[in-house]
């Protein structure tokens, strides 16, 4: 079973990914800001991180800075989606390497497995 | 007196004036202290130039000299201070010893002026001494160490502090450039009688300096062109009141000369108001975007949530949804959408309002791009029975240089619009270049637009007639953000329309950029 690590401080819609991504028989953890997103990516090893951008306190250009610091999760494949989308953020996040940079209200949950499951084969 | 040398005294009564203003303006502050001291000193400088026109005695020419070496070095301490450089005390020392150094040595005999024939207002006829070459040696060193610190100072510095010196290079600009025309260029063509204009030239340095450091806040080029304008009137008048040959004359020039005064200071006044307007203006209209902007990422979060559960509703996540209740929940789902898209368009706008739109060329084939489009818009087009046909050109078009998601939604928008307001008939679309423009032709056989229709038309938040009365979805916005966007990649974007009931044909019209492929 493929584990997914979704870093999104939203609780409504953090559950919402979490709900669709079981039904189609993903393993989901959840993390509500940076700090607690580093700490599980390390602990759990996930096989994908899904990455909020707006973050409480640190934000999600601050955890993929982070992540490539650590050797251990480096090489897990990130998607970024965010409803903030200015091209400066767009273009930090995709140097560090992120699959996509997805804009929230453009993509319903199944499409987003649709992302996952092509960047997981 | 003649008027050169009234210039002159004018020139020296306004260094000492505005050294004394900028100081008495804030006399705690260093830099207000050092232009204060070296408006001074520049006065002085002037001052004996004008002693010297007045009195040619060899006592005023070696003050000249001895002034004239404290100038350049009262100037740099307070460019220093402006630039916000730092400089040893060490530094400072030795800096404040060469120029007390020459001014002292000015006064001694022969070590700068040796031998004097005669004494002429600006400078003197017979030999020099050997500090003389020294002495210009100093002084274009320090002029230019003001300029290389002004500049150095420029690059580094932000916003207003950047605006301030570029005012004071400005000034120093002019300053030198009529230095070097009146004291060697025009003296190469046998004119000399403007060497005298160096002295009182200051005036443009020290005019854009006090622009420069009284206004914590900086205002418009139109200011200081009616100030320079009204000054440079006033000037010329209340010099008319010296030479006026008769009393009676002088009177009259007098009243007018104040009469001018009263006139210039209102004029002057009003400028600034109408200034502090638009400045007011701009700044409302900043928030306002900056507020747009702020709530519309705000609702893009409980609009995400509700797109993503009712889609997956619909999709039979949570069981087998009746077909009266999909029904309705595609409804709610095409409402949200509508909202989602109205919210894209806040932010696009609030983005281009803030000037944080900013373009991504690649090379695209338009052809492709409109027949993407209108596949993706085909369907609103179905639903209403209605034809939507793209006619290619004979020879395909080559691939130019654009915004993709601009340029699309730029169609999207246009499309969109032709679909609404059209009741039969449909949409055609043509390509067409001309002088390496391309033209994109989307003419419709709908409602067609009157004349002020049209000039709203690309208005924000305006809407065309036939919409208020039919429709009340669009927000205006979609054709504004074509203006805006077509307008980023310096093409242009119309509408024509014979009239009421007789359809409307829309244009944008792009510049053919091309990638230069290098072999």
């Amino acid at each position: 079973m493929k584990k997914i690590l979704i870093v999104e401080d939203e609780r409504v819609l953090a559950e919402m990914y979490k709900e669709k991504l079981e039904m189609e028989g993903f393993k989901v953890i959840l993390a509500f800001d940076t700090k607690e997103g580093i700490e599980l990516a390390k602990r759990e090893k996930p096989d994908l991180i899904l990455l909020d951008i707006l973050l409480p306190g640190e934000n999600g250009i601050s955890f993929l800075k982070r992540k490539k610091e650590n050797k251990e999760i480096s090489e897990v494949p990130v998607i970024a989606f965010s409803n903030y989308d200015t091209p400066q953020i767009k273009k930090e996040a995709l140097n560090f390497g992120v699959k996509e940079y997805l804009l929230k209200t453009n993509y319903v949950p199944s499409q987003i497995v649709e992302k996952i499951k092509k960047y997981l084969k | 007196m003649e008027i050169l040398e009234i210039i002159i005294f004018l020139a020296a009564f306004i260094n000492f004036f505005l050294g004394l203003v900028v100081f008495l303006k804030d006399p705690v502050r260093k830099l207000n202290r050092l232009f204060g001291v070296s408006c001074f000193i520049t006065g002085i400088w002037v001052f004996i130039n004008f002693a010297m026109g007045i009195r040619k005695t060899l006592f005023w020419l070696k003050s000249a000299y001895a002034f004239g070496s404290l100038v350049p070095l009262s100037a740099a301490l307070w460019a220093i201070e402006l630039c916000g450089k730092k400089i040893t005390k060490r530094e400072l020392f030795l800096l404040s010893s060469i120029g007390l150094l020459f001014f002292v040595a000015s006064y001694i005999n022969n070590l700068i002026v040796a031998d004097v024939k005669r004494v002429y207002l600006g400078g003197f006829e017979g030999k020099t001494g050997p500090f003389f070459i020294p002495y210009w040696i100093y002084i274009l060193g320090v002029l230019i160490f003001i300029i290389y610190t002004l500049i150095s100072g420029y690059l580094k510095a932000k916003e207003i502090k950047k605006l301030q010196i570029s005012y004071v290079i400005v000034g120093a600009i002019l300053y030198i450039a009529t230095v070097l025309i009146v004291d060697f260029i025009l003296p190469l063509f046998g004119i000399k009688k403007f060497i005298p204009l160096d002295s009182p030239s200051s005036l443009f340095l020290l005019f854009f300096t006090t622009l420069a450091i009284t206004r914590y806040h900086l205002f418009g080029i139109e200011v200081i062109l009616t100030e320079i304008l009204v000054g440079a009137i006033g000037i010329l008048l209340l010099i008319q009141i010296f030479i006026a040959p008769a009393f009676l004359w002088r009177i009259v020039n007098g009243i007018i000369f104040l009469l001018f005064c009263v006139f210039g200071y209102l004029l002057i006044r009003g400028v600034f108001r109408e200034i502090r307007r638009r400045e007011e203006l701009e700044r409302t209209s900043r928030a306002k975007s900056e507020f747009i902007s702020i709530t519309s990422h705000q609702l893009r979060t409980p609009l995400s949530a509700i797109k993503g559960y009712l889609s997956m509703v619909l999709e039979g996540s949570y069981g087998q949804v009746s077909d009266r209740v999909k029904k309705v929940l595609e409804k709610v789902y095409q409402s949200n959408e509508r909202l989602i898209k109205l919210v894209n368009s806040f932010l696009d706008v609030s983005k281009i309002e803030l000037g944080r739109e900013e373009l991504k060329l690649e090379e695209v084939s338009i052809e492709d791009l409109i027949s993407e489009t209108i596949s993706e818009i085909e369907i609103e087009a179905k639903k209403k029975n209605l034809y939507l046909n793209f006619e290619r050109p004979k020879i395909s078009l080559p691939r130019i240089l654009i915004d993709r998601g601009k340029i699309k939604e730029v169609l999207m928008n246009v499309l969109d619009n032709a679909i609404r307001y059209t009741q039969e008939g449909g949409i055609t679309v043509k390509l067409k270049t001309q002088n390496s423009k391309l033209k994109i032709i989307i003419s419709d056989t709908g409602e067609g637009l009157t004349k002020e229709e049209i000039s709203k038309l690309f208005k924000s938040f305006s809407r065309g007639e036939a919409g208020t009365k039919f429709w009340t979805e669009g927000a205006g916005l979609g054709l504004y953000l074509a203006r805006k966007f077509v307008e980023m990649h310096g093409g242009k974007i119309w509408a024509e329309s014979e009239g009421k009931g007789k359809g409307s044909t829309f244009y944008i019209e792009l510049p053919m950029k091309q990638v230069i492929i290098k072999k």
